[in-house]
This record gives structure tokens, C-alpha cells and sequence, in this order.
């Protein structure tokens, strides 16, 4: 048994601190960053390239779909440098996108350097830079490599230069590789040895380890990963969890193989790895907290700790509201692995039974309703997303809204806030024009224009968070054909002129259909409700009026037709069969109806309504 | 238990011309092939009636196509096998489809000596232009004549069909042709709505625009109410959802797939309703006309029966008391053969109704009647009550004004019909019970479908 557990971790065990390196990659999407990382794998030999499914970071199907990350993952690579020795590689994969912000930089502290990934086409692009930065606030030794030169249309040089002039890092070595062909892999390795420096911390002191992801196992329960700064762990050391004062006995450690967990006796200051102790849920290991040995506390927790917030909330509602339970259950299920998942029972007059939901961001919400419809077979209605809004009452107290239907009476309240973002957008100059007509539509506020070279400039504008989660992406993808990209950061609560947007079925508002929206907007979404409505709304026996109302006032109004002729003129002992098919049609068609009021309304038609675009 | 006496259809799938709209199968064909489908239909009518157990039959309908394209001995022959081989009622109904253009009074005369004694005049319009416009053979004042022959032929039981909602017309158009139709007195007036059937020319020419006008719904509904205050002004009155008559003059066959009457449906896809089944005749004229080819009559129906019969009794019933199984088998030859009569080879799209789906059919072919459904027939023939079973939509459309109670009508014939009968077949000892019925409005009458699909049940 001793000597078993001897040879799976002989490997590496002896391998002292000053040969460890942690370090991510940072990448705008698509410059090449996971197909780093598996060529990296594929050549220290951990698994071989047929073993290898592609991007083996990559773990949920939506991300390997997306090309996207949203966990944390972390793999071990052990690599024999031209110097003779081994190397112990802990590559962390961060996520890749605004709404895991938070998550990104627990990943990032859990590192000491970072290898910057810029597409030798491309150049610098909006989440290179807000990437790039968060790794220097990290205090991380960054190097570029320059990917994909095997492209045509590659400049690497100029590419190099505006490293050197925009992030001010130095390029001129810098590796010109390509992923995608296993060129210049090597090269990226040595320079990991050179550039990235072995993690400082003494195993002897009092542990000290930071939590960067966690997940659920449900055989293991929850899997705690982390950085050891200082100390060792081992199976039966008793932790505490310094921001909940939880105090658990390990049950097991070990480090990351790709794919899979290989238990190992110890962690020591320095490591990346993970440990197990029969934690039930994710809430109890968030991620950003300081783990400590409960005998032996550390003096202070690592800086840096917050709770995730949600940021944007929408109704989820199973199309079958026989299904509610087995959405609950879902929505529970995630939750064991997804800490920043937030939701509550709700109901609708109009959907039924379902569950305000908080999301990171708008990806983080269309990644949970896409596992829930692959993952569960659920049919899922969401009601549009919204972000949080600052209520101030008359009353002198504030409430945080989340849900439009729980607005107070405007009589109540004193005024409102919203959130508001700092935005980049990284465009070619000739879109400037079209973009900034997008972020003044979207209520943006003009900060400045940088040109980086001739052809591409940085547009910072502060834009309320409500306009971005509403199609922002789609329409700045439209409107550059693609040659924009987009980061941003939340950037505080602002008063603003906001309205609650009713929609009136028969006149009965449609609770699922309610908007906070700007005062100046509000005709013009009302209007464009109404006539998509009209259309998706079937005849009913009566005429039906449809209203867009503010505050009890009619902005907007379209008429529903009532049915005049629905019957068959012919029907003999030869048609019997067809018509009764066409009846059966039509009866399946009922059955998807939601009767709001006295009104059928086909669920579709919420579902169609809600993904109103702003460019159609 | 008296058996009903059974309904019976003739398909004659031939014509001179296809008409624009026609999505019926039918096509002109040469003299030949025409001769060689009436034998073989001949056949099937031999065939079918042995295994039957030579049924008695109370109404027969001979429709196609234009069953007029027949030669006179050839309807003669046709009729003759069916007199030799049903047993037809002396006072059975025995229409039959004729397209003006395609008859004289020689022929007219003729069919009427044969047996025919009521006749449906394919007129649709009596203006050239609408004629012209739907393809028909025939013009306006060739239908007029038509009519007035088969008068003189001696039929005193005359359907004229019209066709509302044609391409181009107009409701005043529209009344003038009712009110020719009317001059004429009918004993029956059907009138319908155009429908635009896929693969059709119209439908071809309605998507590239090559229809003039269509009259929308307003016009439509407009025509349908008008239609139904003139006809009854003029002692017509509608007795289902496009059918008028003079009290009296209902059609006995139509009322049946109405009501749930059993029919045997002969010639190409021809469709039957038997002992639960539903089923029709193969489609392809060149296999149908090979099925029953003299040469193929040495093949033993009764033995293909019989032998599916009694593999089904054996693996339903494998482990029963083998005595029982001959007894039951001695006595019930003569109704398993005539329950399993979809066995025969002319036969496809065999379907078992359920329980459901008879309750469903019995409610939503009832409702297309203006009596509509009766609570006791259907009682008397589910063994349950019409109130429980359909109990929702019931409720839901007599609230919102789309079907209403009633009591039953003194019409004879729809009573008659409609499933309640008596041993002797005389309704004198029948409860006219006050609300019996549950019927369509005026409005549900415009919004039938809309009922109609609320009454089909689930399968459990």
C-alpha cells in the first residue's frame, strides 16, 4: 500500500519549491488560449494527443460548445527542462468572460505569473487588455507569446509593438508560435522557467491557503482547489474556513491530473491541488476564502474575499408546469457546484410556478438555462432579464428590487438607482461612428477615444448595466460586422429617471411582461411589445385590446381581431380521418396555451415577446 | 339484436376533366379502363357481401369523381350486383353524383329506371365566369337543363351543389346564384366554402397570385348567414353546417357519417366504418383493378379470413378450455368473419377505434348536425353519461355562447338517426325528453372547429 502510493506520487513529490511554477494564460476569446494549454499538455507527456480529447480544460459540454470557460480548472504538468531538471507546471485555466470577473481574479491570486496569449492577426483586443490588467493588479510576472503566425494575414512585429506601446510589457523576444500546429511549444516552456518565478512561502509555517474553485462531487462531496501560500496539509488535518469559521477534518488531498484527481500524501507551501473533506455544499468553501489549520490559526485571511453577487435576475419557468419540481431540483443540483447561483420560488399570473434567479451576467444565465434544457430535458420560459435596482423609499428606507412585479407604488418612492458599468470597446476605426450611435441609444456616457494605431481605438463610455444585458453583444456584433469587442466592470449606482413598463392583456397586466425601463424609452418599447404580441396571439372569441401602460397611463395600444371563422365546409365518411387530425392539431395547440385573464396566450408568444431584439 | 341495416358508398373514381380545385381521386380514363374498374368493382361488391353475410342496406351513394361518365349499362350492372348481392330496403336511398355535361335525358331516364332515386347536380355557380374560373365542363345554362331533365326523368329527389367564396366573387353575386338555384325548388340545397386544398392548381395559382380576390372572412361569414336566412325564408332550412333541405328531404346517407352509422365503402379509397374499424380501399387504380381480376377470384376470401381469425383467437386465448374454444367457435363463424372483414387485401390504413375516439367522433360528427348530439343516444350507446364524459367543454362553450340545449326536433329522420332506435324500428314509444340536445349555435356554427377540438379525449 505505502509503496503503491509511493510510485504515483514519487514523481513528482520530491520535486522542491524553487522548480514550481503556477501560472494561467490570459487570452482574449478565440487568440488560441485552451489550444495553448493542450499543446503544453501534449508535450510535457501527461497524455498523449489521441488520449487527449480537445481542450481538455475545457470540462462542461456549453463551454466546450461556447469555447468559453466558466470553472476554474487546474492540471499538473511535470516538465524536463534543457537545463536537466524537472519542473512541476500547475497550470490554472481562468474563466474567460466579464460575468466570472470575481472568479477570474481568485484564479489569478492563486497564481505568480501569466503567459499573455495575442493572436498575431488580431492584436490586442478588449479582454486582452481588461485580462492583462487584472494579472498586473495580481502582481504577476506577465510574458506574451504571439499565437497563430502561421496565418497568412499574421504581423507578429506590429503585433509586438502594440504590446510594447499599449500595455507598456516588453515583446520583442517574445515566442512566436502557433497552437494550432504544436510550433514554438517548447520555446514557451523554457521561457515559464525563466520569466515566471518559483512561489515564495514557507512549508513549516502556519497554513495559509487560498480557496480559487470548488465543485461538487457527489461521491466525494465538495472538492475544495487550492494555493498553498504557507504550510502543509495531509488527511486528517483539521482546517478552518477563516470568513465562516467552519472547521472540517481533511479527508483527503491531492493534485490535479488531467481530467481526473490523483490523491497524493501532502500540500505543501507553494502547491496547487485540491482536498476533500465531507463539506455537503459549495457555500461552506467559497471561493476567495482562506483556509487555515484549525490548531494553528494564520495571524490574517488573504485579502481579497467577497461573496458573488448576482448582478442580473430573471423569472425561470418550466414550459410544463407539471415540471416544477423537477426544476427545483435542478436549480438545487447547480447549485452544489455554482456558489454565485441564486434563486427563490416565485410565482406568475401569467407562467405559473417557477424561480427568480441571480446570475453573474447574461452568459451565466444563458449557460444555466442551456444545461438545464440539455441536462434536464427541461423547457424552460425565462422572463427578461433585469439587473438590481436601488429603491429609495419615502420612508428613508432602500430596497434592493429584482423582480419588476415587486415595485412599490410610485408614491412611496423617492427616487431609484441603477447600476452602471465602465465599458471598453475595442473597435476598427471605421465602426466608431455605428458604435457610438449604439452607446448613446443605450443611454452610454462619452469618456474618451484612445487610438492604439491607425486603424483600431478604445471608446470608453459608462452605459447603465440594464442596456448591456439587453442584446448589447448582438447589436455591437451587427453594427461593427464583427470588428468590436467589449469588456466592462461595475462601476457603482446611479440615480435615474426609471418607469415600470405594464403590460395590459384584456386589459389584465401581464405580470411576466413587466419592464423596468428608462422614462425615455418606455414608448418606444411599449409600442414594439404590443405589435410582436398582436402577432403571437391567436384570434381570440372576443376582440382583445393590447396596452403598454406607465404608471396606470396607456402609451401604446394594438387590437386583437376576435376569431370570425374556424369550421370545416366538407366532411364525409371519406374525411373523417383527416379532419379528425386537423383537430387534433388544433387541440395540441390549446394545450400550450396559458390562459391569462380570459385570454389564451401560446407560451411561445412570452418566450417570442421576451427576446424582442433591438435591431429587428 | 337487430343488426343496423348498413350504409354503402360507390366510389367511381373517373371524370371528364379535373376541376381546379379538385383534390378528390379521380382522373379521366378511356372506355376500357372504365369497363375493367366496374367489373372489378363488381367483384369487390360479390365479394365483400359473402363475407357480410349479404347485409341488409338502407341507403346507397354513388360518388366520385363523376359517376355520370358511366355508360348506362354499366351503372345497370352495377346496380344489379348490388341488388343480388345486398339485401337492399324497398325504401332505401340511392343517390348518386351528376356533373351537368355529362348526361342526357336518355341516360337521365335510364338511371332512374335502374334505381336511382335521388340525384346531386354538381352545379357550383350558375355564372360562366365562376364556372369558368373553377375549371368546370359545363356552363351555367347546360346545369339549368340538367336539372329540369332529371326532373322530366322522374327523380322528385334533387340536391344542387353550390360553391361559395369563389375566386372573384361577390355577395350579391353569390345570392344571385341562390336565387336561380331556388327558382329551380331543390329538395336540397348543399352549399360550401371553397377550400384551397394543397396540390391543386388553385393552390399553386392562390401562391403565385394568379387568384383574383378570394373573399376574405368577413365576406365569407357574410354569405354563410345570408345564405342560411334566404334558404330558410324559402321553407330550407339547415340541418348541417353546409347542408339545406326541405323538411323531409335530409340526405339519409350523409346524416349517417354523421351519426355514427356503420358504412362499407367500395371501389378506390373508398373509406368504411365497421364494428369499430375504420379502413379504406387501397388507392392505386392498377393494383385495385389486379386485386380483382378474374384470375384472382379462385383466392378464398372466407379462407383468409378465417384463418386470421382463428390465430387471433388462438394467441388471445391460448390457454383457454379448448371446448369452450369450439363451441364458441361453431356459433360466432358468421360474426367473426363479418368482424374481421378489414382483413381482406383491398383493405389499408386499418384503424381500431378506442373507446375515446368513438365518444370523440360521436361528438364532433354530431355537432356538425344543427340537432346536434343527444344526451340519450349517446347513453344508450356508451353506457355512459354525455355529461360526465364531456363534461369541460361542455361547460366552457354553452358559457361563452357557442352551443346551447335544446330539445329534439320532430323531424323523424334525424331522431331516427341518430343512434336511438327501438326494436321495431319505430320511434313511437321514444321520451322526447326537454334540453336531450346539445348543439352549435349560430355562432358555434362560424367557430365549429374551435368546439370540435375541445370534445376529442385523450387516450388514458
Amino acid at each position: 500500500m505505502a509503496d503503491e502510493k509511493k510510485s504515483m506520487n514519487g514523481q513528482d513529490m520530491d520535486i522542491p519549491q524553487e522548480r514550481i511554477r503556477n501560472f494561467c494564460i490570459v487570452a482574449h476569446i478565440d487568440h488560441g488560449k485552451s489550444t495553448l494549454a493542450d499543446r503544453m499538455i501534449e508535450h510535457t507527456g501527461v497524455l498523449t494527443a489521441r488520449e487527449m480529447q480537445d481542450q481538455v480544460l475545457d470540462n462542461i459540454d456549453v463551454e466546450r460548445e461556447r469555447g468559453i470557460t466558466i470553472k476554474s480548472q487546474a492540471v499538473r504538468l511535470i516538465y524536463k527542462a534543457k537545463d536537466g531538471q524537472e519542473y512541476a507546471f500547475n497550470l490554472i485555466d481562468t474563466p474567460g468572460h466579464v460575468d466570472f470577473n470575481y472568479e477570474v481574479s481568485r484564479s489569478l491570486a492563486a497564481c505568480d505569473g501569466a503567459i499573455l496569449v495575442v493572436d498575431a492577426t488580431q492584436g490586442i483586443q478588449a479582454q486582452t487588455l481588461a485580462n492583462v490588467y487584472l494579472a498586473m493588479e495580481h502582481d504577476l510576472d506577465v510574458f506574451p507569446v504571439i499565437n497563430k503566425i502561421d496565418l497568412p494575414s499574421a504581423r507578429p512585429e506590429e503585433v509586438k509593438e502594440e504590446i510594447e506601446y499599449v500595455i507598456g510589457i516588453e515583446a520583442a523576444d517574445a515566442p512566436e508560435i502557433s497552437a494550432k500546429n504544436g510550433i514554438g511549444i517548447e520555446e514557451v516552456l523554457e521561457e515559464v522557467i525563466t520569466k515566471i518565478p518559483a512561489p515564495k512561502g514557507d512549508a513549516a509555517a502556519p497554513l495559509q491557503a487560498l480557496i480559487f474553485d470548488s465543485l461538487y462531487d457527489s461521491y466525494k462531496g465538495v472538492i475544495v482547489f487550492v494555493r498553498l501560500m504557507d504550510g502543509t496539509i495531509r488527511k486528517g488535518t483539521k482546517v478552518r474556513f477563516m470568513s465562516s469559521g467552519a472547521e472540517e477534518e481533511i479527508v483527503e488531498v491531492g493534485y490535479f491530473g488531467p481530467g481526473r484527481f490523483i490523491p497524493c500524501d501532502e500540500l505543501r507551501a507553494g502547491m496547487v491541488g485540491y482536498f476533500t473533506a465531507s463539506i455537503k455544499n459549495i457555500r461552506d468553501a467559497r471561493v476567495g476564502d482562506t483556509v487555515t489549520e484549525a490548531a494553528r490559526p494564520c495571524k490574517e485571511a488573504l485579502p481579497g474575499y467577497k461573496k458573488a453577487q448576482p448582478m442580473v435576475f430573471a423569472g425561470l419557468y418550466p414550459q410544463d408546469t407539471a415540471k416544477y419540481p423537477e426544476l427545483k431540483d435542478a436549480l438545487e443540483k447547480f447549485q452544489l457546484s455554482d456558489a454565485s447561483l441564486f434563486f427563490e420560488p416565485e410565482t406568475s399570473i401569467a407562467l405559473g410556478f417557477g424561480f427568480r434567479c441571480g446570475f453573474l451576467g447574461l452568459l451565466h444565465m444563458e449557460v444555466v438555462l442551456e444545461r438545464l434544457e440539455r441536462e434536464y430535458e427541461l423547457d424552460i420560459i425565462s422572463t427578461a432579464p433585469g439587473v438590481v435596482y436601488k429603491v429609495f423609499k419615502t420612508d428613508g428606507t432602500m430596497i434592493e428590487l429584482t423582480n419588476p412585479a415587486n415595485l412599490p407604488d410610485p408614491s412611496e418612492i423617492e427616487h431609484m438607482e441603477e447600476p452602471i458599468v465602465s465599458s471598453q470597446i475595442m473597435v476598427s476605426t471605421e465602426y466608431i461612428g455605428p458604435i457610438m450611435q449604439l452607446c448613446q441609444e443605450r443611454r452610454g456616457r462619452y469618456l474618451s477615444t484612445e487610438y492604439i494605431e491607425k486603424t483600431r481605438a478604445v471608446l470608453k463610455y459608462e452605459i447603465p448595466l440594464n442596456e448591456i444585458i439587453y442584446d448589447f453583444f448582438d447589436a455591437l456584433k451587427s453594427r461593427s460586422r464583427g470588428y468590436a469587442s467589449f469588456d466592462y466592470e461595475l462601476n457603482g449606482y446611479e440615480p435615474s429617471k426609471l418607469v415600470k413598463l405594464d403590460i395590459l392583456v384584456n386589459k389584465e397586466p401581464v405580470d411576466a411582461l413587466s419592464f423596468i425601463v428608462h422614462a425615455d424609452g418606455a414608448y418606444d418599447r411599449g409600442r414594439r411589445m404590443c405589435e410582436k404580441l398582436k402577432d403571437e396571439i391567436p384570434r381570440q372569441l372576443f376582440e382583445v385590446p393590447i396596452q403598454a401602460a406607465v404608471g396606470g397611463r396607456v402609451i401604446a395600444r394594438e387590437t386583437i381581431r376576435a376569431m370570425r371563422k374556424d369550421v370545416l365546409a366538407k366532411c364525409y365518411g371519406g374525411d373523417i380521418t383527416r379532419k379528425k387530425k386537423l383537430l387534433e392539431k388544433q387541440k395540441e395547440g390549446k394545450k400550450r396555451m396559458q390562459m391569462v385573464g380570459n385570454v389564451e396566450i401560446p407560451k411561445e408568444a412570452f418566450m417570442n415577446v421576451l427576446k424582442l431584439g433591438d435591431d429587428n | 339484436m337487430e343488426a343496423e341495416k348498413l350504409s354503402l358508398y360507390l366510389h367511381i373514381p373517373f371524370c371528364v376533366r379535373k376541376c381546379l380545385y379538385c383534390d378528390f381521386l379521380s382522373a379521366p380514363a378511356g372506355p376500357d379502363t372504365i369497363r375493367r374498374y366496374v367489373d372489378a368493382l363488381s367483384r369487390e361488391i360479390r365479394l365483400t357481401s359473402q363475407i357480410l353475410g349479404v347485409p341488409a342496406v338502407d341507403t346507397v351513394f354513388i360518388g366520385g369523381g363523376t359517376p355520370t361518365v358511366l355508360e348506362t349499362n354499366l351503372l345497370e350492372k352495377l346496380i344489379s350486383e348490388l341488388r343480388d348481392h345486398f339485401k337492399i330496403a324497398p325504401d332505401a336511398e340511392i343517390s348518386m353524383e351528376c356533373n351537368p355535361g355529362t348526361v342526357d335525358q336518355d341516360k337521365l331516364k335510364a338511371f332512374r329506371a335502374a334505381g336511382i332515386n335521388r340525384l346531386s347536380i354538381g352545379v357550383q355557380s350558375f355564372q360562366n365566369e365562376e364556372l369558368r374560373r373553377l375549371g368546370r365542363i359545363h356552363t351555367a345554362e347546360e346545369a339549368v337543363r340538367c336539372f329540369e331533365m332529371a326532373r322530366a326523368a322522374g327523380f322528385d329527389n334533387l340536391n344542387i351543389d353550390l360553391m361559395s367564396a369563389i375566386p372573384g366573387q361577390t355577395i350579391s353575386s353569390w345570392e344571385d346564384n341562390l336565387q336561380i338555384a331556388l327558382s329551380l325548388k331543390p329538395e336540397h340545397i348543399s352549399a360550401y366554402s371553397l377550400i384551397i386544398e394543397e396540390n391543386t392548381p388553385f393552390e399553386k395559382m392562390m401562391r403565385e397570385g394568379l387568384l383574383p380576390d378570394v373573399p376574405d372572412e368577413d365576406t365569407d361569414r357574410a354569405i354563410y348567414h345570408n345564405t342560411g336566412r334566404i334558404l330558410s325564408g324559402n321553407g330550407y332550412y339547415r340541418y348541417e353546417i353546409s347542408n339545406y333541405a326541405l323538411s323531409g328531404c335530409e340526405c339519409r346517407h350523409n346524416i349517417g357519417y354523421w351519426s355514427g352509422k356503420e358504412y362499407l365503402g367500395l371501389g378506390i379509397g373508398a373509406a368504411s366504418m365497421m364494428d369499430g374499424h375504420r379502413f379504406q380501399v387501397i388507392r392505386e387504380l392498377k393494383t385495385y383493378l389486379e386485386l380483382f381480376s378474374g384470375s384472382g377470384e379462385n383466392v378464398s376470401y372466407e379462407a383468409i379470413l378465417n384463418d386470421a381469425d382463428s390465430k387471433e383467437v388462438v394467441s388471445k386465448e391460448a390457454v383457454s378450455k379448448e371446448a369452450d374454444l369450439n363451441v364458441t367457435d361453431a356459433n360466432k363463424t358468421d360474426t367473426s368473419v363479418t368482424r374481421s372483414i378489414w382483413r381482406l387485401p383491398q383493405y389499408e390504413q386499418v384503424e381500431e377505434l378506442t373507446e375515446n375516439e368513438k365518444m370523440s367522433e360521436f361528438a364532433f360528427l354530431g355537432l356538425r348536425l344543427t340537432d346536434g348530439i343527444s344526451r340519450q343516444a349517446f347513453e344508450q350507446r356508451f353506457h355512459r353519461s354525455l355529461d360526465s364524459v364531456f363534461e369541460v367543454p361542455i361547460r366552457e362553450h354553452i358559457q361563452n355562447g357557442l352551443l346551447t340545449e335544446a330539445a329534439d326536433r320532430e323531424t323523424g329522420i334525424l331522431v331516427e338517426n341518430s343512434g336511438i332506435r327501438n326494436n321495431d324500428g319505430i320511434r313511437n314509444n321514444y321520451r322526447i325528453r326537454n334540453n336531450d340536445r346539445i348543439r352549435l349555435t349560430e355562432r358555434g356554427l362560424d367557430l365549429a372547429n374551435y368546439v370540435m377540438s375541445d370534445f376529442l379525449l385523450d387516450e388514458e
